[in-house]
């Protein structure tokens, strides 16, 4: 049996030295968010004035400036290497964490509201989503968090809102345009009340109708137009909202209601016990969770709380598989490679040992295969191709630490009582330390959480 | 990289079902994910309302099928398979899913088969639709059946053996130490049944690791080049599934994404159908000979409304299209009962209705295959699946 200092670190956490108490994990939410002043990314002005000038330079290329065109190239070049190293710097971010509950909770959320890097201009915005949309709203209430993160520039992109006009608008009377469901299915389906939830085609439509005049200023600010908004009223959930003018306030209304709603406590419930705790998630588990997220109003601390305390949360370890991003930070950390270390490698080194490893696991950062995000069952990742992907990656990454590790005392200090009888004879068994520490991150037991 | 999936359990195989299946043809499954919009690659020009509908389609390049029906562009380079009858299409088709029109259950429910969701999502132990024709099949060995690329395919998922494969893995560990591996993964099954596999790898080097693995650079260079030029993904995957084919495998699976087309579908459906061109145009240069016995099945989620949304796309709707190709199939023919496209024939006044279950022209394309009785199609592959009368869709 585990201790519960150990459930703590690898269920709700990123494994070594991350051990507390279960329901005082919450308190790693309450203070300042300090790795990402260490790990910073480009704000979203700051990169939607790269886009901007490299639109500007793509049309001075295209009538055969040929300096245009280069400048145009260095640009290109330079935003594939800022996606590129705002990847290390999230995955770092979780590495040198002291608040693992907090790291893990954040690609919960980031996830929840999926981007998928469907271009360049995604790509390279999706740091700053993170930054703004998520990061700060993780321990407040929900609506704030569904709320920013709906509104966000970079969602509306994505979930193309910002080609939705309402087609009664002059606007959308004067050049033949209309609804474009996206955002408004998507946040119904996948953001409030899920799949199961209580909603029908109509109501996806007036969503869509309320939800137009919402449109991005100047590639980085979220802007209300009322002139491309559908005029009157709708009727969405058996509520009514708008009416002429058109407001911002009116969607920020139906946020606010669709975050009490009793579908969207039992979705986050489920999908928050399912994410931590089991694939086959406690029912009593959901329901007491469910019910703290509806009785507070979605106030996500007492979200939390409800999650860690219940007793469900410490039966025993390894019902999950630790998805790729997740295993590959635990294994960084269980092999105490240090900030300093990893700050030290080339930009192709760690793309080679960390970024590039994940996607040959099936988890190409920020590339989810739609806007549901990444699966959590653990067969969708324990695949002779996905486990293939971590057996490499274990032997790549225990090969330098070889002369600092015993790796029976790596065993030891990683696994615990998880060690099964078999992999302890294997590390014993083994020819060389590379191979038996390569053994240990790539048991069942600590893939498993 | 190439991997046999040992399965937890073997199946029951009768001597009859064994008798029954002598078969050297072979079925390639492309899922097209993201909801195809078959109004658009298969145009139903003759339909009076279509152009009401879409009045602005870029018909330059567009091959007429028929009085009826024209191929969008973005699939000319098909227009010899059409000739040659190795093309065809069904229209107005649609698994049993309705209404909520997610992709995700809309996905889940094409690859496990079921006439419903509700009995995919409450079996314990849920499998695919193709898992479940191989435990119809003689002699089934761990390369009978591929699934290819780098995600879990459901229609594959089951007890039955299959393999898998995906570009660029690599893992060098000693013969003592995968000996000493084996034993540990021996106590977890869900790993034990990857994990025979996964090690089969350990002769390759690490030469195979591409590092655009992330696809940046392919994001950068996609701003510059015509889409055509960049669909070599699905080229490698029907490469590798043509090579398999040609020896022992029958049975080869993989997915063409990229067909969510909510915005200017005139520019973003063009990707996706370029992958699909190549794929099949690969497909039939590989297989050479093998060609001739085989057949391509491509089938996605849903269809999309049948009026443009707002942004000069369109949204999830309902009946969609599919495509056939191949040797093995009749071809030079739209099948299908066309419902019409005025008002009142419409699905929820939006969406395309359907006219036929797509199990149903898959589970005709696997009769005329593997010669699969009937209450196999209808009580194994596809549960609870009303079989109707034979579209002859095959030679």
């Amino acid at each position: 049996m585990s201790t519960l200092s150990t459930i703590a670190a690898v269920r709700f956490g990123y494994g070594a030295d991350q051990g507390n108490d279960l329901p005082e994990l919450a308190q790693q939410l309450v203070g300042d968010d300090t790795v990402v002043q260490d790990y910073p990314n480009m704000t979203l002005q700051s990169t939607a004035d790269m886009i901007k000038i490299r639109i500007a330079l793509k049309k001075q290329a295209d009538k055969g400036d040929a300096e245009a065109k280069q400048g145009y190239q260095d640009l290109n070049k330079f935003l594939v290497d800022h996606v590129r190293n705002s990847k290390r710097n999230i995955v770092m971010r979780a590495v040198v964490s002291d608040a693992g509950f907090r790291e893990r909770l954040v690609q919960f959320w980031t996830n929840h509201f999926t981007v998928v890097a469907k271009n360049l201009m995604l790509s390279s915005t999706i740091p700053a989503f993170i930054d703004d949309a998520i990061r700060p709203h993780i321990a407040g209430n929900f609506s704030n968090l569904l709320t920013a993160s709906t509104l966000h520039p970079v969602m509306l992109n994505f979930l193309d809102q910002t080609s939705s006009i309402g087609p009664n608008s002059n606007f959308g009377k004067r050049k033949g345009r209309g609804l474009n469901e996206n955002l408004a299915r998507e946040l119904l389906e996948l953001h409030t009340m899920g799949v199961n939830g209580n909603y029908t085609q109509t109501d996806v439509r007036q969503l869509a109708e309320l939800l137009t005049g919402l449109r991005v200023h100047d590639r980085h600010e979220m802007q209300f137009s009322p002139r491309l908004a559908e005029p009157g009223t709708e009727q969405v959930l058996g509520q009514t909202y708008g009416g002429d003018p058109a407001k911002v306030t009116d969607i920020q209304g139906f946020l606010v209601d669709a975050s009490h709603h009793r579908d969207t406590a039992q979705n986050i419930a489920q999908k928050l016990v399912v994410h931590f705790v089991s694939d086959d998630p406690n029912p009593d588990h959901v329901a007491h969770v469910a019910n703290r997220f509806y009785l507070s109003g979605g106030d996500l601390m007492q979200t939390y709380i409800a999650l860690l305390e219940h007793p469900n949360s410490r039966s025993s370890l390894g019902q999950k598989a630790k998805q790729p991003f997740d295993y590959v930070v635990s294994g960084i950390r269980a092999l105490g490679y240090t900030a300093p270390m990893l700050d030290k490698l080339t930009a192709a080194q760690f793309r080679r040992n960390v970024t590039i490893p994940m996607s040959l696991m099936g988890q190409n950062m920020f590339n989810a295969n739609g806007p549901d995000g990444w699966p959590e069952n653990a067969d969708a990742w324990i695949t002779p191709i996905g486990l293939a992907g971590r057996l490499q990656w274990a032997m790549q990454v225990t090969e330098p630490r070889t002369k600092q590790i015993d790796p029976r005392k790596f065993l030891n200090n990683t696994l615990g009582d998880r060690a099964s009888n078999a992999l302890k004879f294997a590390v014993l068994k083994a020819d060389n330390k590379q191979e038996a520490m390569a053994m240990v991150l790539a048991s069942p037991a600590f893939n498993r959480r | 990289m190439i991997m046999g999936c040992s399965a937890a359990a073997s199946p029951l195989i009768t001597p009859v079902t064994f008798a029954s299946v002598p078969s050297d043809n072979r079925l390639v499954v492309i899922i097209l994910r993201g909801a195809m919009d078959g109004l658009d690659v298969v145009r139903p020009i003759g339909d009076r309302n279509y152009a009401t509908y879409r009045d602005n389609i870029d018909t330059t390049g567009q091959t007429h099928l028929s009085g009826m029906f024209a191929l969008h562009p973005g699939l000319a380079n098909l227009a010899p398979l059409w000739d040659a009858n190795e093309l065809g299409f069904v229209h107005a088709v649609s698994t049993p899913y309705r209404d909520k029109r997610s992709h995700f259950d809309g996905q889940d429910l094409l690859e496990a088969g079921y006439a419903n969701l509700h009995q995919y999502q409450s079996t314990s132990d849920p499998s695919g639709w193709l898992n479940r024709l191989l435990t119809l099949m003689p002699n089934v060995h761990s390369e009978t059946a591929f699934a290819i690329g780098q995600e879990h395919l459901i229609m594959m998922q089951g007890d039955e053996k299959h393999s898998s494969w995906s570009p660029g893995r690599s893992l060098l560990m000693s013969q003592q130490g995968i000996g000493l591996l084996e034993r540990v993964y021996e106590t977890d099954p869900l790993f034990h049944a990857s994990a025979q596999v996964a090690i089969d790898l350990s002769a390759e080097g690490m030469d195979g690791i591409d590092m655009d693995d992330d696809g940046m650079m392919q994001q950068m260079m996609r701003q510059n080049l015509k889409s055509a030029r960049l669909s070599t993904r699905s080229k490698e995957l029907a490469k590798f599934a043509a090579d398999q084919l040609k020896q022992d495998t029958r049975i080869a699976a993989f997915s063409i994404g990229g067909w969510d087309t909510h915005n200017n579908q005139k520019n973003t459906i063009n990707k996706p159908l370029a992958e699909l061109s190549r794929a099949i145009l690969t497909l039939k240069a590989e297989l050479g000979d093998v060609w001739e016995k085989t057949a391509v099945v491509c089938m996605t989620e849903f269809g999309r409304t049948v009026r443009q949304n707002g942004s000069m796309g369109t949204d999830h709707g309902t009946g969609g299209a599919m495509v056939l190709a191949g040797g093995a199939i009749k071809g030079g023919d739209v099948y299908g009962d066309w419902p019409g496209l005025r008002d009142s024939d419409l699905y929820k006044e939006r969406d395309l209705l359907p006219t036929q279950d797509v199990r149903a022209i898959a589970a005709y394309v696997m009769r005329g295959l593997f010669g699969l009785s009937k209450t196999d199609l209808s009580g194994t592959v596809f549960p609870g699946l009303q079989l109707p009368k034979d579209p002859k869709i095959m030679l």
